[in-house]
């Protein structure tokens, strides 16, 4: 007998582990790979965002952080390509033969990191909001296999994340131009980083990943941790951000309307300029500046080794 | 040959003192160019090779960490350091500029890597402590190097004729100054490093060194058609390449001056003249 | 956790025993165990009287990107302790291998599904 969505959702109340396709119900399985799919693009993304900053590293040793932490990420979406390669996908199609706008990593990693100062603040506000949505998985999940996977990303995710904060005290501590240069790149990707996590929860409550249990926690409720995290960090640093905590609502709270609108060209809100979440939506679908580019670094010389194998076989297997 | 042992640089006499930071100079300049064109294929054609280009980067890099380290000892002794100008990098010539194909990536990854590779080994003994210190683990680290480099050359080298004949090219394209890389014979600077015990051979033994490595895999595993044969009597691999050394300059062990191409220069000058505090 | 010492003055205390036991708080920033039981503390050495001390580290990789975090770490530990001087001597000969890792430390990674 099929497994009916409500025995589904009844075992996993009662704590148990989904381990296999087998186990799954239609809406389980499609919500686990809609999941899966923005976290494997999310950090395979990641890498040509580090690595066109990682070009500009100040010396050989900073240069060879970034390297590491731009192969923690490649390592990161390659586990979570398999995964979604044993629910039946296709790793090789989804890395090289979709189209760039077919990637659902954050429109963050859209845009160019353009210097050592946006990698950094990059490392602190980026990976610590991938810290934050992929602990909640790992506590909650009830996908098993992704649960013992994130075990190993967790520990890596900390290392860049150290990574971050280390170099942004001691930018700060630089002062001068130094800290300017921290400051413009707070300004453009704190707000980017309040995005990331989507719509608030009054507009949106009860989704399928929620109920299948494949995450635990609510956009609101993983914003929240990413600011109380992020906001003490630039205020131990004396860099400015337009959110603080609330002692009446016990909470951090933006001094700025969420969402608004964004000008890529020139890295900047305006706060001035409040619109609709569907409008977001259509700005994330659109894509950011860099989309193609970064796209195109990962798959041209994959369309031209095959080209050179003439179809007899694809350029990749092993 | 001495058997002395040599724990910095003001214990050498002035010409051996030179030849060993050239070599030294030679080997971090050049590990860090390998590093900066292995790092370039976060787009290699599967993803695999991508981590693995990455994590060789950064091999090279810490390899060239350690030679740059071993320079400030030379530096105090009274040489003088060098311009940040592209003249005056003495990387491999063939790491200039970026590679075209994932085909020039395999090439290097067996021929340049080889050729660091037996460089390094011939240091295993040194007389000079510093070095000989550092090379086990080097060695142990491009290990993996040469096993991806067989992976993908035999790979590639089974595929067809086409990819074969494709894979040919980019081996021809660096397989003379590869070869004239490993040191002139008779040169002032070989002449300096063997009798001072700093290598255990000259020029002539890494390359011979080399091409008994290379024999096998590249003529007799991958059937490629490149200028090296067995001898059926003493059974050792010779070369059929005459070697050209016009215009080979000693110190860089390359054959122009003219270092890294502008776009690969401004990655390097990205660690000068900035305002990051970059610690030691 | 600092032990509290019965030895008369600070100085007195500041032994190499000490140090090894410090240095098992320290752990290797990409690894959760310690730099101890992960076999890459090669030597320690104390002068007391200076207040001292000189650790030996065999990283694992050339390219260990954490060699900051890790003098970081190791530095302020033993400024704990009451060091005035912390030296620390990257030692690559003999290589650190997996072979280094102690028993205990084996079966950490165990629990954290790394295997070695």
């Amino acid at each position: 007998m099929p497994l009916t969505e409500e025995a589904l959702k009844e075992r996993i109340r009662q704590g148990y582990l989904v381990e296999s396709p087998e186990e799954m119900t239609e809406g389980y399985k499609k919500a686990l790979i809609q999941i899966l799919l923005v976290q494997a693009d999310t950090e395979l993304m990641s890498a040509p965002a580090y690595y066109m900053a990682a070009c500009k590293a100040p010396s050989l040793n900073t240069r060879l952080s970034a390297y590491a932490i731009i192969q923690d990420e490649l390592g990161h979406a390659h586990i979570t390509f398999r995964l979604l390669e044993d629910l039946g996908l296709d790793k090789e199609y989804l890395i090289f033969g979709r189209k760039p706008h077919e990637f659902k990593n954050p429109y963050g990693f859209d845009q160019p990191l353009e210097t050592w100062v946006e990698l950094v603040v990059a490392n602190a506000f980026f990976d610590r909001a991938g810290i934050v949505l992929l602990s909640d998985p790992f506590q909650n999940t009830s996908y098993g296999p992704w649960k013992r996977a994130l075990a190993k990303v967790d520990k890596e995710e900390l290392f860049h994340l150290r990574h971050g904060e280390v170099w942004m005290r001691r930018l700060c501590q630089a002062g001068g131009k130094v800290k300017e240069e921290v400051q413009r790149a707070v300004d453009w990707m704190f707000p980017m980083g309040v995005e990331w996590f989507g719509m608030p929860d009054h507009l949106k409550r009860h989704t399928a990943q929620l109920e299948y249990k494949l995450k635990g926690k609510t956009n609101d409720q993983l914003r929240q941790e990413w600011l109380s995290a992020v906001v003490p960090l630039c205020e131990e640093c004396g860099i400015k951000v337009p959110a603080h905590y609330d002692e009446e609502q016990g909470q951090f709270v933006l001094d700025y309307p969420l969402p608004c609108d964004y000008d890529p060209e020139r890295k900047e809100w305006l706060f001035d300029k409040p619109i609709t979440w569907d409008q977001v939506f259509e700005r994330w679908k659109r894509r950011g500046p860099y989309n193609e580019y970064y796209v195109n670094l990962l798959q041209q010389q994959y369309k031209r080794f095959s080209a050179l194998f003439n179809g007899n076989g694809t350029a990749h297997g092993s | 040959m001495s058997q002395r042992e040599f724990q910095n640089p003001t214990e050498l006499d002035e010409r051996t003192r030179q030849a060993v930071y050239d070599l030294f100079l030679v080997l971090a300049d050049t590990k860090h160019l390998l590093g900066l064109r292995y790092g370039e294929w976060l787009g290699a054609p599967a993803i695999e090779a991508s981590i693995a280009s990455v994590a060789m980067a950064q091999d090279e890099f810490g390899h060239a960490r350690l030679f740059y380290g071993l320079l400030g000892d030379f530096h105090q002794a009274g040489v003088p350091e060098r311009e940040e100008k592209p003249e005056e990098y003495r990387n491999f010539e063939g790491l200039d500029r970026a590679w075209e194909s994932w085909l020039d990536f395999i090439a290097a990854n067996v021929l340049v890597d080889g050729a660091l590779s037996v460089q390094i080994e011939a240091l295993r003994g040194s007389s000079y402590v510093p070095v000989r210190r550092m090379v086990a683990k080097i060695v142990q680290e491009e290990r993996f190097h040469q096993q991806h480099a067989r992976g993908w050359l035999l790979r590639v080298a089974r595929e067809g004729a086409k990819p074969k004949a494709e894979l040919e090219k980019a081996l021809k394209r660096i397989w003379e100054p590869v070869l004239l890389w490993l040191g002139r014979p008779g040169s002032e600077h070989e002449r300096a490093l063997v009798s001072a015990g700093i290598q255990d051979t000259d020029g002539e033994g890494l390359r011979t060194r080399l091409i008994e490595r290379l024999g096998p895999l590249l003529v007799e595993e991958a059937g490629l058609d490149l200028p090296l044969s067995n001898d059926a009597i003493t059974g050792q691999w010779v070369l059929g390449t005459a070697l050209s050394w016009e215009g080979f300059d000693d110190a860089f062990r390359r054959r122009s001056r003219t270092g890294p191409d502008p776009e690969t220069f401004r990655q390097i000058e990205s660690f000068l003249g900035h305002a990051y505090p970059v610690g030691s | 956790m600092r032990a509290s010492s019965p030895s008369p003055s600070e100085s007195g205390r500041l032994s190499e025993a000490v140090v090894w036991e410090a240095l098992k708080d320290v752990n290797d920033p990409e690894m959760p165990i310690s730099l101890v039981d992960m076999g890459m503390v090669y030597g320690v050495s104390v002068d007391p009287e200076a207040r001292a001390v000189r650790v030996e580290l065999g990283l694992t990789a050339t390219a260990c990107p954490a060699m900051d975090f890790i003098r970081e770490d190791v530095t302020r530990r033993l400024q704990r302790e009451g060091f005035q001087r912390v030296e620390i001597e990257w030692v690559w000969d003999p290589p650190w291998t997996k072979d280094r890792i102690s028993e205990e430390g084996r079966l950490l990674l165990a629990c954290w599904g790394i295997s070695v």
